[in-house]
């Protein structure tokens, strides 16, 4: 099925190029002319080398028996191995034959679980170096991916009849040693441990390690980080050692720029990710649009006299929000323990802690101010692979689960416990590399539930939850649903969405999605409106990152009197970076 | 007593008279079917080795004492240590003569013989000289004794010299002229298939007139026809002879009216000798269009040829000594010039593995104008490759000294030497060698050892402008790898194998220009062997070149790569040089080691950093403080490369004479690739393209300080995706 999907894509591949067209007449110089299926272009070296470079006269002109030698190389490169070379009174004409293309991959001898056909990007392309080179890449990333970064690839290439076969060798499966590390001015040089998101003794994974290198880039604690894997001569383990570049440990950023749902933004941010020998973190930023003012400062407060992966969080953040429905502003104070860990292909963060909060409401339902001290929990699961492919997701899952109680008269004017679970599921069709068809389900729960002591009214409207937007409800405005400016104590919402990836020229990537929603004005039901909206939309992966457009309908389903035609219209949507 | 004499006498004479009479009156009573069957048995009984199944014998008067005798014998079987036979048929006829002072047999004729199979061998005792037959008393008798015709059908006739069917005819004119003629087909071990022998002799004259035809032809399209014509007798012979062989290799090699002397101890003694001139040519050598020259010139040598001869048999083989000689007057043909002598000294002994041989030659081959061979070879399918083909001067190519010939193996010294230039090349050059051909195989075997010392060679690269990806000159050994060799193995008409030792003087290294990002010429000092089926060893020493490029200067002092397989696991060179990166206070040295795939580079510095900062100080000239975040991955990127030996030689041929932009690094696949600028508005990825999308989020940079970047942002359980530009610093 696999294979005859490849086929299909291959062919679906060559539709964009010259196939099968009239032969065409090229004249590269006065006397050289190639006949071939499509127009080639040449580089002024290669046309150098064929027609003279004109400039130095040992090279001025060449025989044509030699240029045609050339053209029959330069064709080869490109595809075409039975190039024919004809002279006939000082005028050279080469042929170029047929294109001969990627039929056929098979792996000859221990496979070592790799199956060639999922990497279809060579599937009915031309034969050429750069397919055999970005195969032999393909398979050593593959090997490494299964503990065998030493293994040896050997790839022959049948021109006549299309068939690449590859063969294995030195097919040793290794575990990850103890990793060499170079030390890092001002901080432990264990610190960097802090985010292996493998054991030693695990089976090697190349994946592994530059998730690895790219959290601690992410976390700005090094400017640049690689591991170097070198192979054993005598020994029977491998040598990793993991090179970075620190840079200097303070980051000051000042930005203008654009967001979908915000419009225009303007940030500055200042941090210091090196903080004692721990390598502590602190993050400050303040940003201001038009729907929202924000300013944060988090320090993760890595106490312990040895490097673990267990910190102190503390944060304080103020903000403006200015939405449609309401107009807030807010201050947090958050303080507890975290833990981080890496098990079972997974990433794990914990939060516990306590979370004080001054609400403020200028416009819009609920209190007027209210104060709360909240106890709060959060926790994430991060499948490595999601982790890994987050920028061009494809494959794993994530989930999100956030937890705040309050107790009037413990800090709090009012009593209130908020759920919120999210979580989101990729799967790679047919595992094919890079994946074509991705499959994916997004969902969310949430729900707020008032204290026996506590009215309704006495909840800022920031407990409540708005559906509608390019995060959920996409056939819906921004947080529309419900109509009700109050908000819903209780929401749902389920996302599927399919797109196909690496098929269409120029980066695009159609998509087509369905959302459904419901929300209940009461805590922990959810009322009969089901919200859906399917639509399709596009993807674009720029060379500035991800540009999506979306333009679904909103529709409601509900067998009540009630009218909700009013909110039933199509929505589009454009954003920058979002994935699904 | 006396009386007992004379009785026993009487009775001697008596039966004498009866035994003659009865022979004159009836001769039959002596030889009949009776005695025949007789003389059988006792040959049997005395194990002679003849038998045969059936015979008839019938005598006759013819006179009183002359009777003629009429003997056929059927399957006859000859079985004798050194002849075998079988012979379906043997029919004699003769006269034999009581009469005194004449021979028994007065007359012999007609003889008729058919033989299915005879088969001679030496007799294990047998010297050389028992092979040394006196054939003049059997050639007397039969001149005396046979009158009618004779006719000899041998069917399948096999000796240690020559094998064959034979048709053997002799008449006896009413002239008394005798006139033989031998058949000859299907023969082995000799130089011809096919044979046709005439002798004529008058009875009145000692010497005969002898015309041989001989015919040869091989299935690979080879082929030879001798004809002699001339006059001898037992022990000379002088005449004229001619040969015209079509060879596969040779073309057509003539000897036309050879004039030919020889003489014998006896004509049918294997031991005489002989003296030959004449003139010869060769046309159309096939040899020669193989060769890479090709040209259409050369399409007839000429040539004279002297030898004297002496044959004997020695050790049971016939053997021929002698020497010859072999001259080619100069002659200008096309672009070429040849010219020589060759003497010939050896002795053939019967087969061409006991054979040896020795050659005097002293032969030219010369080019005087390159520019004709240029011209001729043009319109080819070998034309002089640029840029080769502007040169002017001449080449010139000596065979002389001692060839020496064993067997079918010859080993012929040669030098060469050349003194070819223009305005911007030269290539001054000698070779000395030998040349070593073996043909005892199906394939002519050509082996070439050489020493080429290149003692003024300056070669010049073509202008390719800004070069954003070198063009691939040969094809990738992946692709149709195995059907490569199998079409270079069948291709191969000559296996042709060759031992070229090149080397250049220290003085004199060989010079290239026009390397791209260079100004300096490139010294290349050579000391390399090539062996046919073994890849090449030796080393090849770059010497000091200055790379200058847009703002940034790089040295290199010296690159040696060594070709040696016992030490390469890669089967490919190693490497050992340096090169000199020279910042304004630092000078970085890359010691290059591994091998040319696998190059390993090694970094330290005058003073001494860190490689951590030498990565940088080569790649951006500058130290890591002074470099943007961006600039400091890059370097980061570098050293990994570096590390894991994923830098190319060509990419770091770039890395020290370009300015970087910007370098990526994929260990999972080993990529590494570079952004350096060409020029203003230029820039030259090295190595893969491919765009490093996992990074989350994707930022551009703008210049030092200002990039744009899109990244995914995450609000509370949301992304959220935001595009801006940024300014940054980091202190």
């Amino acid at each position: 099925m696999r294979r005859i999907l490849t086929i299909f894509f291959a062919f679906i591949a060559l539709s964009t190029k010259a196939f099968g067209q009239d032969l065409k007449k090229q004249e590269l110089c006065p006397h050289v002319t190639l006949i071939c299926d499509q127009t080639l272009t040449f580089t002024s070296a290669e046309l150098a080398l064929i027609c003279g470079d004109g400039k130095t006269r040992a090279w001025s002109s060449i025989p044509l028996v030699q240029a045609g030698e050339f053209l029959k190389t330069f064709l080869a490169s490109r595809g075409y191995h039975k190039g024919i070379a004809q002279i006939e009174k000082d005028h050279l004409t080469v042929q170029s034959g047929p294109i001969s293309m990627i039929r056929e991959v098979h792996i000859a001898g221990e496979s070592a679980g790799i199956d060639a056909s999922r990497f279809w990007p060579i599937s009915g392309v031309p034969l050429t170096s750069k397919a055999l080179d970005d195969l032999d890449a393909w398979l050593k990333r593959e090997l490494a991916n299964r503990g065998m970064p030493c293994a040896e690839t050997k790839i022959e290439a049948d021109s006549e009849k299309g068939n690449i076969t590859i063969s294995f060798n030195l097919l040793i499966p290794y575990t990850f040693p103890r990793i060499e590390t170079e030390p890092i001015f001002g901080i432990n040089g264990e610190v960097p441990r802090r985010y292996y998101s493998f054991q030693i003794g695990d089976l090697y994974n190349i994946q592994d390690l530059e998730l690895s290198a790219r959290r601690l880039v992410t976390d700005d604690v090094v400017l640049s980080s690689h591991f170097i894997t070198e192979c054993p001569k005598e020994s029977s383990e491998i040598i990793i050692r993991q090179q970075m570049v620190t840079g200097k440990p303070r980051l000051v950023t000042f930005g203008i720029g654009f967001d979908t749902e915000e419009y225009l933004i303007t940030e500055a941010t200042w941090g210091n990710a090196r903080f004692g020998p721990s390598a502590s973190s602190l993050k400050t930023n303040a940003r201001a649009s038009f729907r929202k003012q924000s300013a944060r400062a988090t320090f993760d407060w890595y106490y312990a006299p040895v490097i673990t992966r267990h910190f102190l969080r503390s944060v304080l953040r103020f903000e403006r929000q200015n939405e449609r429905r309401y107009d807030t502003r807010t201050f947090w104070g958050d303080v507890g323990p975290g833990w981080t860990w890496d098990r079972m292909d997974h990433f794990f963060e914990a939060w516990l802690g306590g979370s004080y909060r001054h609400d403020e409401t200028v416009r819009g339902e609920g209190s007027a101010t209210a104060n709360s001290f909240a106890f709060a929990a959060d926790l994430q699961a991060l499948q490595h692979d999601f982790e890994y492919f987050a920028a061009t997701p494809k494959s794993g899952h994530q989930t999100n689960f956030s937890w705040r109680r309050m107790r009037k008269g413990l800090g709090s004017e009012f009593s209130a416990t908020n759920s919120i679970v999210s979580g989101t599921y990729l799967y790679n069709l047919f595992a094919f590399d890079p994946a074509i068809w991705i499959l994916g389900l997004r969902g969310e729960a949430f729900t707020t539930q008032f204290g026996d002591d506590t009215e309704g009214d006495e909840v800022p409207v920031s407990f409540r939850n708005f559906l509608g937007g390019s995060e959920n409800l996409r056939g819906f405005s921004r947080k529309q649903v419900p109509a009700d400016d109050r908000g819903a104590l209780t929401s749902a919402y389920l996302g599927a969405e399919a797109r196909i990836a690496h098929v269409l020229p120029y980066r695009l990537q159609p998509i087509v999605f369905v959302d459904f929603g419901r929300i209940g004005m009461e805590e922990m039901k959810l009322d009969e409106p089901v919200f859906w909206s399917p639509g399709f939309g596009i993807n674009w992966q720029s060379p500035f990152g991800t540009l999506r457009g979306t333009l679904a309908h909103g529709f409601v389903e509900h067998r009540g009197e009630r009218d909700y035609s009013t909110m039933s219209h199509a929505q589009f949507y454009l954003s920058f970076g979002e994935q699904f | 007593m006396l009386r007992f004499v004379f009785k026993f006498f009487l009775f001697i004479s008596f039966c004498a008279a009866i035994l003659a009479g009865t022979w004159i009156i009836a001769p039959d009573l002596y030889i009949n079917q009776r005695t025949l069957g007789f003389c059988k048995l006792l040959l049997e009984r005395f194990h002679a080795g003849i038998s045969w199944s059936e015979g008839t014998v019938s005598i006759a008067s013819e006179s009183l004492l002359v009777k003629r005798l009429d003997l056929t014998l059927k399957d006859i079987r000859i079985r004798k240590e050194s002849f075998n036979a079988e012979l379906p048929l043997f029919h004699i006829q003769g006269s034999l003569s009581l009469k005194l002072r004449e021979n028994l047999f007065q007359d012999i004729g007609p003889i008729e013989l058919l033989s299915k199979q005879v088969v001679l061998q030496p007799a294990p005792d047998s010297s050389a000289e028992d092979r040394s037959w006196n054939f003049r008393p059997w050639i007397n008798f039969a001149r005396q004794t046979i009158k009618g015709p004779i006719q000899i059908q041998v069917e399948s006739f096999q000796s240690p010299s020559f094998s064959g069917r034979f048709t053997i005819a002799m008449t006896r004119s009413l002239s008394d002229q005798y006139s033989l003629q031998v058949d000859a087909d299907n023969l082995k071990d000799l130089f011809f298939q096919r044979a046709n022998l005439k002798l004529t002799k008058a009875s009145n004259s000692e010497s005969f007139q002898i015309s041989l035809d001989g015919f040869y032809a091989d299935p690979k399209g080879n082929n030879a026809v001798l004809a002699a014509r001339g006059r001898a007798d037992t022990q000379t012979f002088t005449g004229q002879w001619s040969l015209n062989e079509r060879s596969r290799q040779m073309g057509e090699i003539q000897l036309n009216t050879c004039s030919l002397q020889a003489s014998s101890e006896d004509f049918f003694s294997l031991r005489g000798k002989a003296e030959t001139q004449c003139q010869g040519q060769v046309k159309d050598a096939k040899l020669l269009s193989q060769l890479p020259l090709g040209m259409k010139g050369i399409s007839k040598l000429l040539f004279n040829l002297n030898a004297n001869l002496k044959w004997f048999s020695e050790k049971g083989r016939d053997t021929i000594v002698g020497h010859a000689q072999v001259h080619l007057p100069s002659f200008k043909q096309g672009p070429l010039r040849i010219g020589g002598t060759a003497d010939f000294d050896g002795r053939w002994d019967g087969r061409p593995d006991y054979s040896r041989f020795t050659m005097n030659i002293s032969n030219f081959i010369e080019v005087p104008k390159f520019q004709e061979l240029v011209a001729s070879l043009r319109q080819t399918t070998h034309p002089i490759p640029a840029p080769f083909h502007h040169l002017q001067g001449s080449l010139l190519c000596n065979v002389s000294g001692e060839v020496t010939f064993t067997g079918m193996r010859f080993e012929a010294p040669f030098q060469c030497t050349s003194d070819l230039h223009s305005k911007s090349q030269s290539i001054g050059a000698f070779a000395k060698g030998q040349v070593i051909g073996v043909f005892d195989g199906a394939r002519p075997k050509i082996e070439l050892q050489t020493q080429l010392t290149a003692n003024d060679v300056q070669l010049v690269f073509p202008e390719l402008g800004q070069v954003t990806q070198l063009p691939r000159l040969t094809r990738d050994p992946r692709i149709d790898r195995t059907a490569n060799i199998e079409k270079k193995a069948v291709s191969r008409a000559i296996d042709f194998k060759y031992d070229i030792k090149i080397t250049t003087k220290a003085s004199h290294p060989i010079r290239i220009l026009n390397v791209p990002y260079t100004q300096s010429i490139v010294p290349i000092a050579l000391n390399i062997e090539l062996v046919s089926e073994r890849p090449m060893i030796g080393t090849i020493d770059i010497g000091h070149v200055d790379l200058v490029f847009l703002r940034r200067k790089a040295t290199i002092d010296s690159v040696r790569l060594t070709y040696n397989n016992d030490d390469v696991i890669d089967r490919s060179a190693a490497l050992k040089g340096e090169v000199r990166v020279v910042n304004t206070e630092v000078t970085v040295h890359v010691q290059i080691l591994g091998t040319v795939k696998k190059p390993v580079f090694v970094l330290h510095s005058e003073p001494p950093l860190p490689e951590s900062e030498l990565v940088p100080l080569l790649v951006y000239g500058q130290s890591p403080d002074l470099l943007t975040d961006s600039e400091q991955q890059s370097s980061e990127s570098v050293r990994a490369a570096l590390a894991e030996r994923a830098i190319g030689l060509a990419s770091m041929y770039y890395l020290a004479s370009t300015p970087i932009e910007s370098v990526s690094y994929n260990p999972a696949s080993r990529v590494f690739t570079a952004r350096v600028s060409i020029s203003k508005n230029v820039s030259l990825s090295l190595g893969s393209d491919a765009e490093n999308t996992n990074i989350v989020g994707i930022q551009r940079r703008i210049n030092q300080s200002w990039s744009f970047e899109t990244t995914a942002e995450d609000e509370g359980i949301h992304r959220r995706g935001v595009a801006m530009l940024r300014w940054a610093r980091r202190y």
